[in-house]
């Protein structure tokens, strides 16, 4: 099928994978500069269009990173459940009001592959992933995939990076673990879901992947 | 809508600027026609076929003795200023109204006015007219060199300088460069990009952008029917190594890559960016293989033996249209296909794809195209035609996609298009643009029967073309003038290309040969 391996409920956790993300992650988000870009911000405007959810939504937002796009999607009535590696990630602003319960946001530390993160609360209408699935180790990739696929009642929107990453030198690591192609994505994607959507921006390309039973 | 007075159209000039030698005449010349006043100008000559477009007072009684009262030279060549010059302005808006009175302009159209020269000393103009509209005119440093090496006003004037320095006219671009540099990063200029080869590529996008926002009345008619890439992209001497006897007609069909109305090609594209295929993006260069594009001219029938030697030697095959079955019938196996063509019945060459053959089909082609691959390894990419294309890609692709240029027909497009993936050497058969024993192709093709057969005369030898191989021509000529360097081509055959190519490069090892003489090397 693939080389990433389908983790079933139940398998222990890689903690030493995770610990070591992690760590790299406290690591990158520490350089003021690696917060300045969000892919996750600038795909909002892409996954409104093209989703266009109902009011009031609850969407999942899936390695928040800097949850700048959280915030946003907040601002605009959805519901907004927040999940990254380390809290971290978060703009001072956004901590903020996750902290004041703004609109209902809250914020979960852990990975995604990780399936020992309870179900409720981390599920939702809609999920929100950018710029994520390339920082995945590639042996976690599926079970991410199905982890995200599980936790959604409609779809899951996706922005995908298809090259390697230009920060990761910052801290000596490769942040984008899982660099391929767009139809390689998009093959491995329509065995979590139907993709409704499949763009190629050339250097990335957005998905909406319709949940099964949806 | 608000009625705009003579004082509005007097303080709201447009002035058209690049760093020279970039189509600031054609661009000039395109919006003139389509409503800007220009006034009396120098019309064409060997350097400027199609007439330079500045108006000659503006130029001679104001931009030429600002530079000669600073102790400049007038012409713009040498000694040029090294900051950009901010002269006092009160006096110049006066001026230039006491120059367009007398040339007679009436003050009920924009009015333009065409100099490089005006980005020596842009603050001047730009505190005298701070509500001027900026248009700037692209092209790349390098063709601009050669361009200038070539030009009378600078290759013969300049001549001891351009021979002391190697890197003079380098220099000159650098520092014209940097005024277009300056005008765009003034916050309080209105300026509008226009890339000159885009344009002569039939990409009018830039342009229509630049005349929609002037208030100009442009379209891809009006651009198609002036643009003439002979006129802008090379001299006269180099013109007249080939002599087409019909000026003018191999123009008809600049466009024959749509083979289909406007709207038709918009809803073709429409409907196949939505099938979620990969578009087809820049490569590395590639130096694990060449390739050879096999296109249907008649010589493909007499070079079998050659194209075999070329797939013993590992070269890929790349079937364009119909040569798809023609090769696969004839014992070969292609690796990749290319398609352009919008019409329906194009469908029809790939009722038989190939396992493992990638099919690059553009997003122009009619849906039956894509359905036939559904099963298949598909590519889209995207063609240029300036129809109004360009929002859709934009909308949908989120401004991410590359237009493939080239020209006319589908193996001027797959030249470039192999070029982008990364392909440098690339063998080529069955590119004739000639009638060849009275055939049009290698194989039947009957939309091409019947078309009116023009003689040509190239390098001493005639051929017979219908429009669109003259055009095809026409354009691969520009193809080469311009971009010759990027690639690497061998045309096999015995063709009007190849004909031409063998011949250049001839008279190529011929003028080094004097040359070496004359220098006694």
């Amino acid at each position: 099928m693939n080389e990433a391996v389908v983790r079933k409920e139940g398998d222990d956790v890689d903690t030493t994978t995770h610990e070591s993300e992690k760590k790299k992650y406290e690591a990158i988000w520490e350089h003021p500069r690696y917060r300045v870009h969000s892919p996750g911000e600038n795909s909002l405007q892409a996954f409104l269009s093209i989703i266009n959810p109902q009011p009031a939504s609850k969407i999942v937002d899936f390695g928040s990173g800097c949850g700048r796009a959280s915030l946003e999607l907040a601002k605009l009535g959805y519901q907004i459940q927040m999940i990254d590696l380390t809290e971290k990630s978060m703009d001072d602003e956004v901590r903020t009001s996750v902290d004041n319960g703004f609109n209902g946001m809250r914020f979960m530390e852990g990975s995604i592959w990780d399936i020992s993160v309870p179900m409720d609360p981390l599920s939702g209408d809609y999920g929100y992933c950018c710029d994520v699935m390339e920082h995945i180790p590639p042996k976690y990739v599926m079970q991410t995939l199905s982890n995200i696929m599980m936790r959604v009642e409609k779809g899951c929107f996706f922005y995908i990076c298809f090259v390697p990453d230009v920060f990761g030198k910052a801290i000596g690591q490769p942040l984008h673990l899982t660099v391929r192609s767009f139809s390689w994505w998009k093959e491995h994607l329509s065995e979590v879901g139907e993709v409704l959507e499949a763009r190629d921006l050339l250097t990335n390309g957005l998905f909406y992947v319709k949940a099964k039973g949806a | 809508m608000e009625q705009r007075t003579a004082n509005d159209f007097f303080r709201q000039p447009i002035f058209i600027v690049s760093t020279g030698r970039s189509g600031t005449s054609m661009v000039t010349g395109l919006l003139n026609r389509a409503g800007m006043w220009v006034g009396e100008y120098h019309k064409g000559d060997r350097d400027n076929p199609g007439g330079y477009f500045e108006n000659k007072r503006i130029k001679d009684g104001v931009i030429k003795p600002i530079l000669t009262f600073s102790g400049y030279d007038r012409h713009g060549r040498h000694p040029l200023p090294e900051e950009t010059l901010d002269l006092p302005h009160e006096e110049f808006g006066n001026l230039i109204k006491a120059h367009l009175d007398a040339d007679g302009y009436q003050y009920h159209v924009p009015w333009g006015f065409k100099d490089a020269k005006m980005v020596l000393m842009w603050p001047t103009l730009h505190k005298a007219f701070p509500d001027a509209r900026w248009v700037i005119v692209k092209r790349n440093r390098e063709d601009v060199i050669k361009s200038l090496s070539r030009a009378r006003f600078m290759a013969q004037p300049m001549a001891g300088l351009i021979k002391d320095d190697s890197d003079f006219l380098g220099k000159w671009f650098d520092r014209y460069q940097r005024g277009i540099d300056e005008i765009k990063s003034c916050p309080e200029i209105e300026f509008y990009e226009v890339d000159s080869d885009q344009i002569l590529s039939g990409d009018y996008s830039s342009l229509l952008r630049t005349a929609d926002a002037l208030n100009l009345r442009l379209n891809d008619e009006r651009i198609r029917n002036y643009v003439k890439p002979e006129w802008w992209g090379r001299t006269v001497e180099e013109r007249s190594s080939v002599v087409l006897n019909e000026n003018g007609q191999t123009r008809l069909a600049l466009n024959m890559g749509m083979n289909a109305g406007r709207g038709y090609i918009l809803d073709n594209i429409q409907t196949n960016i939505r099938r979620q295929l990969p578009q087809v993006k820049e490569h590395q260069i590639n130096h694990d293989y060449d390739v050879v594009l096999v296109g249907g001219g008649p010589s493909l029938a007499h070079t079998k033996d050659e194209l075999k030697q070329c797939v013993d030697e590992g070269k890929k095959l790349v079937a364009l249209n119909a040569t798809h079955d023609w090769l696969v019938i004839n014992g070969f196996r292609p690796s990749a296909m290319v398609m352009v063509d919008s019409r329906p019945e194009n469908a029809r060459f790939v009722q038989r794809p190939v396992k493992g053959c990638k099919y690059f089909i553009a997003s122009q082609c009619h849906p039956d195209v894509f359905e036939a691959l559904k099963d298949h390894e598909v590519y889209i990419w995207h063609a240029s035609n300036g129809v109004g294309e360009e929002q859709i890609l934009e909308d949908y692709y989120f401004k991410n996609f590359r237009f493939v240029i080239g020209g006319s027909t589908v193996l001027l497009r797959a030249i470039w298009l192999f070029r982008m993936l990364g392909f440098i050497k690339m063998d080529v058969f069955g590119f004739d643009s000639c009638y060849m024993d009275g055939n049009h192709h290698a194989y039947e093709q009957p939309e091409n029967d019947g078309c009116e057969v023009q003689t040509l005369t190239c390098m001493g030898k005639q051929f017979q073309c219908a429009a669109w191989m003259a055009s095809q021509f026409d354009d691969f000529q520009h193809l080469i003038q311009r971009f010759g360097d990027k690639f690497e081509l061998n045309v096999h055959g015995n063709g009007l290309i190849s004909h031409m190519m063998q011949e250049g490069a001839k008279l190529f090892e011929q003028e080094n040969d004097s040359a070496k003489t004359a220098t006694g090397g």
